[in-house]
């Protein structure tokens, strides 16, 4: 036992150290959670008269591509009626309104600012980014929040968004997902949606876009936007995590550290239920770290935290599942990546992730039936409504019933490749 | 020093068509340095896979310290440290962390774990780097962080399969310096490489190995022997040297490296290319050096330098299989 805590703790520890893995699976969903949000107007009942025009200064000492894009962005149409912005040179005299609370916030893009976004030409290295700086009016938090919050999501939209998404699109496009021939498409349509732009200035812009169509379509009085979005991004991006997660099961193998661990007086069972641990721990913490997050940071109220407890383990199981099954039908990590990506997309897709309440159609919401997504949400929607732990029995059961069949279903898998996994 | 530690008995191991290791027995004693010296796809990592319990072997036994292969795989497992041929460790984690990982597997923990650790991060002269993400280590060092995971917990018995492989001098001489510390406090070593001067310098017995056979097993005296009181010229050439053979002999010179040049000029056993050199053997090379210049600047080869040297392993290679032991 000792061993294969030792084992899980590795995992965990490799996850979490890696801090592009950390932005995606912390800062992604959470990014997505206040671009979805606030874009709703989730705010307005809090802040209603303020949430409109936001008094907001710049101060551009870039100039640069990402510079403009940015200043055209906050200035642009797009955000009209969430900012009044004002180009400003001045940066103390700027910093000094903020403080007076004439303005709510004020954005500094510093020198360098665009430089951080591109890479050597030679070595293809990224040079040390140069954060915004974002300085809140403290009397207004709120509102100093929304302007943080597109500022913040530009960066990370231009650094992860770019890359990783692009990339993660692409094999999703080409991965050949088994699954019904539409779903691939939805993916790719509902993807480029959300992670459009070649960099810098579609990247908002396309969200705000995306959630006014969608909110539209299924909207109702009572909806909190923000207590949906933080749940639905947390699980989308939990199925991300046990995928990175399940990738380790291969690419130790080819690294050589899985034939190194069996060459220690430890059993293959040892070895396995270890790694598996990993994972589950890993997004369990995930999750558990994402909704201790947006408490404080949205004031949302989960529920009965025991319930709470509940649902964030059952669906990490029935996550890990899915991660295993994943690695045990791919033959290389690569593959898992490219699986995984595709299954967190439609996953988030049928489960309800993006957009509440959809009309899909029964079949494809009887699809949705398979995702730990759809289960979970039910589960944390039930909690957040204020009911009891008796109304998240079937959630739960649920996601642990899929969770046994995975487990079993990989297990088989595995013994039956089990020769050929242990050493190439 | 006389007790066997490992004892393989006809070993065999068979991936499909392809018989990688063909019959292997040989017996390491409590003590020594065992070389296991052979050219690349010998099946030197395949017999270490078996004896590690990672491959089973498609016949044949071994013993490790009183415990059978196959069969009592976990206490083979505590008795032996292993240390891969590819570097195995985790890049995002610390030096240390990575050792402290590698020690709980073995049953160590706690404040003994932290104290070894710090014991093999000195016997590595990585002591100030442990904190360090092993990421940022050069090659050399991932290799010496690579080795200090297999000491951690002061295996009786030591595989090191081509620890030195693709690594500067300074850190080679320095592991192979720590190999021989380590056999002088004691501890077996089974050592697997293609360079015959490791082999030289560290082994005190040798088992020469070539397409899945022990071809050849001794001290490096009694191996010396079998080439009798031959000698070794080494002529170094500008270009590729099987390709210069090959262009004088029109194109004929054989695939496997045997060079036919020399043959019947006075004193000459046999000669084979390997790389930038042509290897002679020689009964004697002063006598014999001047017709083997002679030849080789009659077929208009480009000597650059020659080396003369006493009996050794590569001339035992040599002798045994008519080709050399590739870098
Ligand atoms: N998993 C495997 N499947 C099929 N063939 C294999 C496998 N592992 C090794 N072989 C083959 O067995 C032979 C011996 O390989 P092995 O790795 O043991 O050689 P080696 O002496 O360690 O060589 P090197 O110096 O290159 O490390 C080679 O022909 C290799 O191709
Ligand atoms: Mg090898």
């Amino acid at each position: 036992m000792k061993k294969l805590l030792a084992i899980m703790w590795k995992d965990v520890n490799v996850l979490f150290r890696d801090g592009a893995a950390v932005a995606l699976i912390i800062a992604g969903p959470l990014v997505l959670t206040i671009g979805l949000g606030l874009v709703t107007g989730s705010f307005a009942a809090s802040d209603a008269p303020a949430i409109s025009r936001i008094p907001v200064l710049i101060v551009d000492q870039d100039g640069g591509r990402f510079a403009t894009a940015l200043t055209d962005l906050l200035t642009g149409e797009d955000l009209a009626d969430l900012l009044a912005p004002e180009m400003w040179n001045d940066e103390a005299a700027a910093l000094e309104r903020t403080r007076d609370g004439d303005v709510a916030a004020t954005v500094v893009i510093p020198a360098g600012f665009s430089a951080g976004f591109l890479p050597d030409m030679t070595t293809g290295a990224l040079p040390d980014p140069v954060a915004l700086r974002v300085y809140g009016d403290p009397g207004s938090p709120i509102r100093a929040g929304v302007v943080r919050s597109i500022a913040e999501e530009f960066t990370n939209r231009a650094q992860t968004g770019v890359t990783t998404v692009q990339i993660a699109l692409t094999s999703l496009a080409t991965s050949g997902a088994a699954s019904p021939a539409e779903l691939p498409a939805i993916g790719r349509a509902m993807g480029e949606q959300l992670f459009s732009g070649d960099g810098a200035a579609a990247a908002t812009g396309s969200l705000i876009d995306l959630r006014v169509e969608s909110v539209a379509a299924g909207d109702d009085e009572s909806f909190d936007p923000l207590a949906y979005f933080a749940p639905a991004m947390a699980l989308l991006f939990l199925m991300y995590a046990v995928t990175l997660g399940a990738r380790t099961l291969l690419s130790e193998r080819r690294e050589g550290t899985l034939a190194r661990m069996l060459a220690a007086p430890v059993t293959n069972g040892q070895v396995l239920g270890g790694k598996v641990a990993g994972i589950f721990l890993g997004g369990f913490i995930q999750m558990a770290v994402l909704i201790l997050l947006s408490t404080t940071l949205f004031q949302l109220n989960w529920g009965n935290p025991l319930g709470v407890l509940l649902v964030i383990a059952s669906a990490a199981l029935a996550a890990t599942g899915w991660g295993l099954l994943i690695a045990a039908v791919s033959t290389n990590s690569g593959q898992v990546a490219g699986l995984g990506m595709a299954l967190t997309l439609i996953f988030g897709i049928l489960g309800g992730s993006f957009v509440p309440g959809m009309q899909m159609g029964s079949l494809l919401e009887r699809a949705g039936s398979i995702t730990p997504n759809k289960w979970a949400m039910d589960g944390f929607m039930a909690l957040a409504a204020g009911d009891g732990l008796p109304a998240i029995i079937v959630p739960v059961a649920a996601l642990l019933a899929m969770a046994a069949i995975l487990f079993i279903i990989s297990a088989a898998l595995f013994r039956r490749r089990q020769s050929e996994l242990l050493v190439g | 020093m006389t007790e066997p530690i490992l004892t393989a008995k006809e070993l065999r191991k068979r991936y499909g068509d392809n018989e990688a290791v063909r019959g292997i027995s040989f017996s390491v004693l409590r003590g020594e340095i065992f070389s296991l010296l052979g050219p690349n796809g010998a099946g030197k990592t395949t017999t270490i896979n078996m004896l590690s319990c990672l491959i089973e072997p498609t016949s044949g036994t071994a013993e490790i310290a009183g415990h059978a292969i196959p069969g009592d795989t976990l206490n083979v497992r505590r008795a032996i440290g292993v240390v891969p041929q590819e570097i195995a460790l985790y890049d995002s984690l610390s030096a240390r962390q990575n050792l402290e990982f590698w020690g709980r597997l073995y049953d160590m923990g706690g404040k003994e774990l932290s104290r070894r650790v710090d014991e093999v991060l000195e016997q590595v002269g990585l002591s100030d780097r442990g904190k360090d993400k092993v990421k940022t280590f050069s090659g050399g060092m991932k290799r010496r962080i690579n080795i200090a995971a297999g000491l951690l917990h002061k295996p009786q018995l030591l595989f090191m399969d081509e620890p030195t492989v693709g690594i500067d001098p300074q850190s080679r001489r320095r592991i192979l310096d720590m190999v021989k510390e380590l056999r002088d406090q004691g501890m077996t070593v089974l050592y697997t490489t293609h360079y015959m001067e490791e082999a030289e310098e560290l082994s005190d017995r040798v088992g020469i190995i070539d397409q899945g056979k022990l071809i050849a097993l001794g001290t490096q005296d009694e191996l010396t022997k079998i080439v009798g009181e031959q000698e070794t010229l080494r002529l170094h050439l500008n270009e590729e040297a099987a390709a210069a053979v090959a262009a004088i002999d029109g194109g004929a010179a054989a695939t496997d490296g045997r060079v036919n040049l020399f043959a019947g000029s006075a004193g000459v056993l046999g000669a084979a290319a390997v790389d930038h050199q042509i290897v002679v053997s020689v009964t004697d090379a002063n006598a014999a050096l001047a017709g083997v210049v002679g030849r080789a600047n009659t077929a208009g080869l480009a000597i650059r330098s020659i080396d003369i040297e006493r009996p050794n392993l590569e001339a035992v290679f040599l002798h045994l299989t008519g080709r050399g032991l590739r870098d």
